[in-house]
């Protein structure tokens, strides 16, 4: 597991009051200060609460929270408050509680990271007229550290070009 | 709301129906079983060893075909339904980059976790396992979004095949009952002790069940053996409101389901059945008579098949859109099963005996932990 002191200091570094980043578990820190990061330069009031879609991926799931709560469980006192967040995409659904968007939501586990893929499995959704921006997120705690890649997308691509034509791409990639 | 015409939106086919769960391993098996009155979840004293009665469905692992001398069991179950899915197509389309699998899983491999050390644990392995045992040209996607992963990996599938990254896609969901989900259910205060009751006044939480469900959406009507239905839209919304709560107004369902019509072009009034959540909370199905009250879904026959076979959390989705494709087909809704007097603030259309649908159009919705909600409309052919 990635050293939390890192996340705690990137909460005080960028200034932000929120009570409720200290319920999260360090997935859900992960997801919700590096979405904070973008969504800070993104220009969201332009958009309407329900045109920011979010698609946020990673490789192993909740699978550190998942180990936490069965050591509970072991234990003989099962924790609520950890099993709620046992499902990777529980992180996600703080960004939205935090900033009220009503959009789109997808979470996928993929072999590796890769930009690419992520970039093209949200691009249908922008197309399809589904969202009118994107907010993507990888996010992966594994014993090393945590790895968080963050982007904000907005208008439609061509996949022909693999460029978009006219995109604003706020991307940052968060290492520790 | 744009006023200028639409343009054309591809056709998406569906079929090739396949299914493990605690009713049968084939979708006809199932659907009788059911028309017959018959749940497949029983009683358990003492679940894993734990200390709480509970109800629920397992699948037999003795019915599954071992894939390999390494295959887990959810494994089995899901190379189980892609295999019995293929077999129902007219040609392989999975062998090129034509094609696609999407696994929708909420815990994976999650009955390993007694030993956290093993290498099947992370939930990445599904794809590569899958893969490798079909030799799949395409890395399998997995959607892992709470309960509603289901319907989202269908939604997936045809945008997938509407933007024209591929052709084909198999959707298979799958997810275990285990030791981990029961006591976390259970530590919700979320778990029955008894038979779950969706809607009904006397609901006291839900049921586990363990399933898996294949189903493939295709751009090409002559990849199906016969296909009897087209996926028409889709859409998800968050409620922004609670991570594990539902919206108390059922903000997130209403937008989604409002969306999925809107983009059908299809009217509340159009729609001839809903196969809803209906998980057996006291929280979830109120929330969703308030959602299907305020888009207008009030007189539409409509149920939860849950009673049947448990929540399947990853494969509901899959798994309750094939049932209900499947009695849009034979003309005959199924029974809200463990439904017996209104329990919810907003009365709604709730099927008790079978009967014919009221119209071609089917509805398909889920919301699950973390504000998430999905829903899907098909068309009957």
């Amino acid at each position: 597991m990635g050293d939390d002191s890192f996340l705690l200091g990137l909460y005080r570094h960028l200034g932000i009051t929120y009570p409720k980043f200290f319920k999260m578990d360090e997935l859900s820190k992960l997801a919700f200060l590096g979405s904070e990061m973008v969504l800070m330069r993104a220009e969201m009031g332009q958009f309407q609460e329900d045109e920011i879609g979010l698609l946020f991926a990673n490789q192993r799931a909740s699978l550190d929270t998942d180990i936490q709560y069965y050591n509970t469980l072991k234990q003989g006192i099962p924790s609520p408050a950890l099993f709620v967040y046992t499902l990777p995409n529980i992180g996600m659904g703080e960004v939205c509680i935090c900033h009220k968007l009503f959009g789109e939501n997808n979470f996928l586990v993929l072999e590796q990271f890769d930009a690419e893929v992520l970039l093209q499995a949200s691009l249908p959704i922008l197309n399809q007229g589904a969202a009118k921006a994107m907010l993507l997120a990888w996010t992966e705690n594994n014993i090393a550290g945590h790895d968080g890649f963050f982007a904000f997308i907005t208008e439609s691509a061509t996949l022909e070009t693999k460029e978009a034509n006219s995109v604003t791409l706020a991307a940052l990639y968060l290492n520790s | 709301m744009e006023s200028e015409a639409r343009p054309a939106v591809k056709q998406v086919f569906i079929g090739a129906k396949s299914i493990v769960c605690p009713l049968g391993d084939t979708p006809s098996e199932v659907y009788n079983a059911m028309l017959d009155g018959r749940s497949g979840l029983r009683h358990f004293d003492k679940p894993f060893g734990m200390d709480m009665a509970c109800h629920m469905g397992r699948v037999s692992s003795s019915l599954l075909q071992e894939e390999n001398v390494n295959s887990t069991k959810l494994e089995n179950m899901l190379a189980n339904c892609y295999s019995n899915s293929l077999q129902k197509l007219a040609y392989d389309p999975f062998s090129d980059d034509s094609g696609l699998v999407i696994i929708c899983t909420t815990k994976g491999n999650i009955d390993l976790i007694v030993n956290q050390e093993d290498e099947r644990l992370p939930l990445h392995r599904l794809s590569s396992f899958l893969q490798y045992q079909f030799y799949l040209s395409k890395m399998p996607l997995i959607v892992s979004n709470a309960c509603i992963s289901g319907v989202l990996g269908i939604i997936t599938a045809a945008r997938l095949i509407r933007s024209g990254q591929v052709d084909h896609v198999m959707v298979l969901g799958g997810d275990l009952v285990s030791e981990f989900t029961l006591s976390g259910f259970a530590s919700l205060h979320a778990l029955s002790s008894v038979a779950c009751k969706p809607y009904d006044a006397n609901r006291t939480g839900i049921n586990l069940g363990e399933a898996a469900a294949g189903l493939v959406l295709s751009a090409d009507p002559d990849l199906f053996k016969g296909s009897s239905a087209v996926y028409i839209s889709g859409a998800s919304s968050n409620d922004a409101n609670h991570i594990s709560g539902p919206s108390r107004t059922g903000e997130g369902l209403y937008r989604c389901i409002s969306k999925t019509l809107e983009q059908g072009n299809v009217e509340a009034s159009s729609v001839g059945h809903i196969s809803a959540h209906g998980t057996g909370t006291i929280f979830n199905d109120e929330m969703e008579s308030i959602a299907f009250h305020r888009a207008g879904l009030s007189d539409v026959p409509t149920n939860s098949l849950k009673g049947y076979i448990g929540h399947t959390l990853g494969a509901a989705g899959v798994i309750e859109t094939l049932l209900g494709l499947e009695s849009m087909k034979q003309g005959k809704l199924l029974p809200s099963y463990g439904y017996e007097e209104c329990g919810v603030s907003q009365p709604f259309n709730i099927v008790r005996q079978p009967q014919r649908a009221d119209g071609a159009y089917f509805l398909k919705t889920a919301s699950g932990f973390g504000g998430g909600n999905a829903s899907a409309l098909f068309k009957m052919l």
